[in-house]
């Protein structure tokens, strides 16, 4: 079961004309209240000084995880029912780096063996591991299932799966993400306004767009930032295409593509000035891995390092890192996936220690789907609720968090072929983290629309209690 | 909404009537020629008569027939669009379709061997990378006067999706050859064969994994591979959502889009496509680097083996059912013919070869016309659904740059290709290699077959933040102009028409040192020559001391004629501020290419 922290309820939510604002912001347009909201935000008792910082890192594993494989049960009785399930696609029971847990005893559970580093972070108390989160829209039995109840639309389809989990909102195609919403409603706190508190290392992304927010992309390479060759150099050629370059993306378009399109260069250019004047004085003595996930996350450690220098007190990061769609080769390609995921991570950790950051920085992993139980011969196919980590100095780690489902097939929450629904929706999982990242429980609403059919945010007890809320 | 996109459809209707002298290529059999020509344009034909034997044309039909070619080609020299203006583009088309048609494949053995190889020697696909395929995609396309064909298969490599760059694949280049192949050779097909092909093509069976996939085995909980079932209907046919034949969706009772299926649906459909394998190896293998020959079963189909497809009853969609006991290639014909005749599959299909073609946001009234002349059986049905794409009136449209809705960012390997094909690349150097091409899907995101997933670069519906977004309009290729890939392409245009188009050290951004500050602009020493570089810009001699004049051509050859008066003057008075002809040439180019007016092709 979910093991519930307690945390002083006044505490967290500071003054209060923050809940007034709150409440009347209930379902409003974000943007039109950003400022208010910002208001309330920086009121709040979680800024306790002007140079507070606080990050969140989503770690997109696309494709779909085989999460049943990154924490499988160690115990005689469960490991015997996860091989009879998982057949051909089981990893053996000896293999299983063990997770011994502060307080969930219902199961034995071990990592992926290719996550020996993780494990180490997970004995510090670092990591946390939350089971069998997925897209809901509400509470979702077996019946509901069968018969179409309030489902999330597109279930096992990739494309509508994977913007799910960075919408949290599972019954529309929504055309914003949950860290969009929030930089709507948070990024006014910010000093530096000409830069998005939102960074993609991946691209556009929808977990980062909000009514008024949108990424700011930048590159694992040189100092992350692109700038237009030439542009603003001394030379009387560059001289004269820089004036050009500005009267033609400074131009006021009518058509509405061409206006994007000048918009979207413009903006690049400005903020690339401001970024790269920044980042490129920013280095770190933790050796990364030269892989893509490690080379994404050192660049993001590297952009945390200028924050001051950036002025910014709340940022979110991006990064999509592929390849987990194995309908085939499975367990090979899981195995170099979670070697890849080892290193990141556990780099990453190291990092922001070097830093002094390790509070102020939570990583989490989402996916698509997890992948279904039973095998296809040689891979697995789309699944529904799967297990997350959560990463990070404020992190109640060393444990397991909802209950980590049978693998049974034809249990009260499989619904066919090892397809299990989710018992913690994306939005209680997300709402923790918000509430950590400062947002007060009375605007959860804004940025997570189903949240009342799954938790009370008037309660005491945090959706989950993974993070350390205090 | 509606109503919105219903007015600028009229709008562009009755400019279109007003401004073609025939209406008649509105339905089937269109065989006249559109021309263009306003009024006040046509008393303002030049004295000159002829041009290579054809009727001499205006400015206006030079702009079009420039345009035209923009949205049927990967761009077109000055001569192209002459001739094209003067022939017609019906003739032009009856033209592309005869034409021969070339192999990538063929392509990159010649590349490799400097012969074109022996397709029955399994060792000679060894060493051959991906990198083959970039090259020979572009010489191809250089070369080939099939420039339709060429830009249909790009188009349906961004339907039918495959990307070339796994590990099994990054060692084989020539398996991702073989499929754009099949591809091209589908292009003037019909869809139902190119969907076949598809299906059974080895390299999509190792991308979707129903290569090897077997029955189901109940005794060890093993069931089909769901994958491919998944895609073809969610991508390659019919799509998640039930259509109206003008390609909007439809909505049940209660106000809501209605499934197209269901995941017992997809169930159904794996078994369907169980027992397929090698085609060489008698039984179900791995391909493998020493048994299997990779290159030459890519050209291959896949064979069923009946004993591991799952010959138990199907029920298919809208309650079709494959009676049990029939052979696999039994169920797998008919599953495709099923989809094939899907109502959703001709507007499905045919809205997104609009938006690989002309733009982002097509009238209901363009979708169905189009869908209407879909047939996804007919011999050559795509000749038929290209001629409505691109003769229709919302594409014909007298004056593009006023049409609210209409028209899309041009896509980068579009833009990279407009560079190389509006003026005459001179001799290649070092054997007609572009080394650095490979950095293109780092600099701006697209690079054929490179698609990060079988989604593609882009998904059709997407919608861009800000104006676009605002008006309910959709903008796919914004999907990968993100601030990283808006800024490399415009270095990308730098380096191809400041540098030179065969600048190898392309990847700026992976590397620190290289700063292009640093490097000398040869701009030239007053060299009336316009060889700049390796591309030919002679035809822009009568205007080594008039910039005007020089904008005004590029304007027509380069940008379509779209290019707004005021951004004219911008590059007018950049350019005459420079001292060269090479200085002022190069400047107008840079500016023209990364410039709103040409990014966007309306």
């Amino acid at each position: 079961m979910c093991k519930p922290k307690k945390y002083n309820r006044r505490q967290f939510l500071g003054t209060a004309t923050c809940a007034a604002i709150g409440s009347t912001t209930f379902f409003s347009t974000l943007f039109n209240l950003q400022a208010m909201n910002a208001a309330s935000f920086k009121k709040q008792s979680l800024f306790k000084q002007d140079n507070d910082y606080r990050a969140l890192v989503c770690v997109m594993l696309g494709g779909g995880n085989d999460s049943f494989n990154m924490v499988a049960p160690v115990s005689n009785e469960h490991y015997t029912e996860y091989a009879a399930t998982r057949t051909n696609m089981a990893l053996p029971q000896a293999s299983l780096l063990n997770l011994n847990a502060l307080t969930y005893n219902e199961k034995n559970l071990g990592f992926h063996p290719a996550l020996p580093q993780l494990q180490s972070l997970y004995d510090q108390g670092k990591i946390a591991v939350v089971c069998n989160v997925g897209t809901l829209v509400q509470p979702t039995t077996k019946n509901d299932y069968f018969n179409s109840n309030n489902l999330p639309f597109g279930l096992f389809s990739h494309i509508d799966q994977d913007q799910q989990w960075q919408t949290s909102v599972p019954q529309t195609t929504s055309p914003t993400g949950w860290g969009g919403r929030l930089a709507d409603l948070v990024q006014s706190a910010n000093t530096n306004q000409d830069i998005s508190m939102n960074i993609s290392l991946s691209g556009k992304n929808i977990f980062q767009l909000g009514e008024m927010a949108s990424e700011y992309s930048i590159l694992p390479t040189g100092t992350g930032s692109l700038g237009i060759n030439g542009y603003g150099g001394l030379q009387m050629f560059d001289q004269i295409r820089t004036a050009a370059v500005d009267s033609l993306m400074e131009k006021q378009y009518q058509d509405i593509f061409k206006k994007t399109y000048a918009e979207t260069v413009s903006a690049s250019q400005n903020t690339h000035e401001l970024f790269s004047a920044a980042v490129s004085g920013s280095t770190l003595n933790t050796a990364f891995s030269n892989n893509e996930l490690s080379q994404r996350l050192k660049m993001v450690a590297r952009t945390i390092n200028v924050r001051q220098q950036l002025g910014v007190s709340r940022q979110t990061f991006f990064i999509r890192f592929d390849g987990f769609d194995n309908h085939d080769e499975l367990l090979n390609n899981h195995t170099a996936l979670m070697q890849a995921v080892n290193a990141g991570l556990s780099e990453f950790q190291a990092a922001l220690a070097e830093m002094g950051v390790e509070n102020d920085v939570t990583t989490f992993t989402i996916s698509d789907f997890a992948r279904t139980l039973t095998s296809n011969g040689n891979g697995t196919d789309h699944a529904w609720g799967g297990n997350v980590l959560v990463m990070g100095g404020k992190v109640n780690g060393q444990d397991i968090y909802g209950a980590y489902p049978s693998l049974a097939l034809n249990s009260d929450i499989e619904v066919g072929g090892g397809v299990i629904i989710p018992q913690i929706s994306t939005d209680e999982y997300f709402a923790e983290l918000a509430l950590w990242y400062g947002v007060s429980s009375s605007d959860l609403a804004l940025l997570f629309p189903n949240i009342g059919n799954f938790y009370n945010t008037m309660s005491t007890d945090p959706p989950i209690g993974f993070m350390d809320l205090m | 909404m509606r109503l919105l996109l219903l007015f600028f459809a009229l709008i562009s209707f009755l400019c279109a009537n007003a401004q073609f002298e025939h209406l008649d290529f509105l339905g089937a059999g269109h065989d006249n020629d559109v021309m263009v020509s306003t009024s006040s344009d046509a008393a303002n034909i030049s004295g000159q008569t002829t041009v290579d034997g054809f009727a001499i044309e205006n400015d206006a039909q030079l702009k079009d027939a420039s345009r035209f070619l923009a949205q049927a080609s990967f761009g077109a020299d000055y001569a192209t669009i002459r001739m094209t203006a003067a022939m017609g583009y019906s003739t032009w088309l009856d033209e592309q379709f005869a034409l021969p048609q070339l192999s990538i494949r063929a392509e990159m053995m010649r590349m490799a061997y400097n012969d074109p190889g022996d397709p029955d020697d399994p060792m000679e696909d060894f060493g051959i990378t991906t990198d083959y395929l970039d090259w020979a995609w572009i010489n191809n396309n250089l070369t080939s006067p099939d420039v339709l064909r060429q830009r249909m298969a790009f188009a349906l490599s961004q339907i039918m999706v495959l990307n070339r760059n796994s590990d099994f694949f990054e060692d084989f280049g020539l398996l991702g050859g073989s499929y754009y192949d099949m591809l091209i050779n589908s292009s003037f097909g019909n869809y139902q064969n190119l969907l076949t092909d598809v299906t059974l093509n080895v390299n999509m069976g190792l991308f979707l994994s129903h290569y090897n996939n077997p029955k189901a085995d109940p005794s060890l909980n093993i069931h089909p591979d769901e994958n491919y079932a998944r895609e073809i209907m969610q991508l390659f046919s019919i799509g998640l959502w039930q259509l109206n034949p003008d390609g909007t969706r439809q909505y049940n009772s209660e106000g809501e889009f209605i499934p197209t299926y269901n995941n017992d649906d997809i169930k159904e459909f794996a078994q369907v496509f169980t027992g397929l394998s090698s085609p060489l190896v008698n039984g179900f293998l791995e391909p493998d680097s020493e048994g299997l020959a990779p290159s030459i079963i890519a050209e291959m189909p896949m064979k069923m083996y009946d004993n591991y497809h799952d010959t138990s009853e199907k029920v298919l969609l809208n309650s079709v059912i494959l009676p049990a006991g029939q052979s696999g290639m039994e169920d797998i014909n008919q599953t495709i013919a099923h989809l094939s005749q899907h109502q959703n599959t001709a507007p499905f299909i045919c809205k997104q070869l609009i938006q690989r073609f002309t733009t982002s946001n097509p009238s209901p009234f363009y979708v169905q016309d189009v869908a209407a002349v879909f047939d996804p059986a007919s011999p050559d049905n795509f000749q038929e659904v290209l001629r409505a794409i691109l003769l229709h009136p919302d594409a014909r449209n007298c004056n593009p740059s006023g049409a609210f809705s209409f028209g899309k960012l041009r896509e980068p390997m579009v833009r990279v290709m407009n560079i190389f094909k509006t003026f005459q690349l001179a001799s290649n150097i070092e054997g007609g290699f572009f080394k650095d091409v490979y950095c293109l899907i780092d600099n701006t995101g697209q690079l054929p077959l490179s698609a990060p997933s079988v989604f593609n670069f882009y998904r059709p519906d997407y919608s861009p933040q800000g104006a676009i977004g605002q008006n309910y309009l959709v903008g796919p290729e914004y999907q990968i102009l993100n601030s990283t890939n808006a800024i490399g392409i415009i270095n990308d245009v730098q380096n191809r028409v400041i540098f030179g188009p065969y600048l190898e050290a392309d990847c700026t951004f992976y590397d620190e040192d290289i700063n292009l500050d640093d490097l000398q602009y040869d701009y030239g020493n007053g060299d009336p020559e316009w060889l700049v570089d390796g591309q030919d810009y002679s035809e822009l001699a009568p205007f080594l001391n008039d910039p005007t004049g020089m904008i005004n051509f590029l304007d027509i050859v380069v940008a379509n004629g779209l290019l707004a008066a005021d951004t004219k003057s911008i590059i007018n008075n950049a350019v005459s501020q420079l001292g060269t002809p090479q200085e002022r040439l190069r400047m107008a180019l840079y500016l023209i290419y990364i410039s709103p007016d040409y990014a966007i092709l309306k």
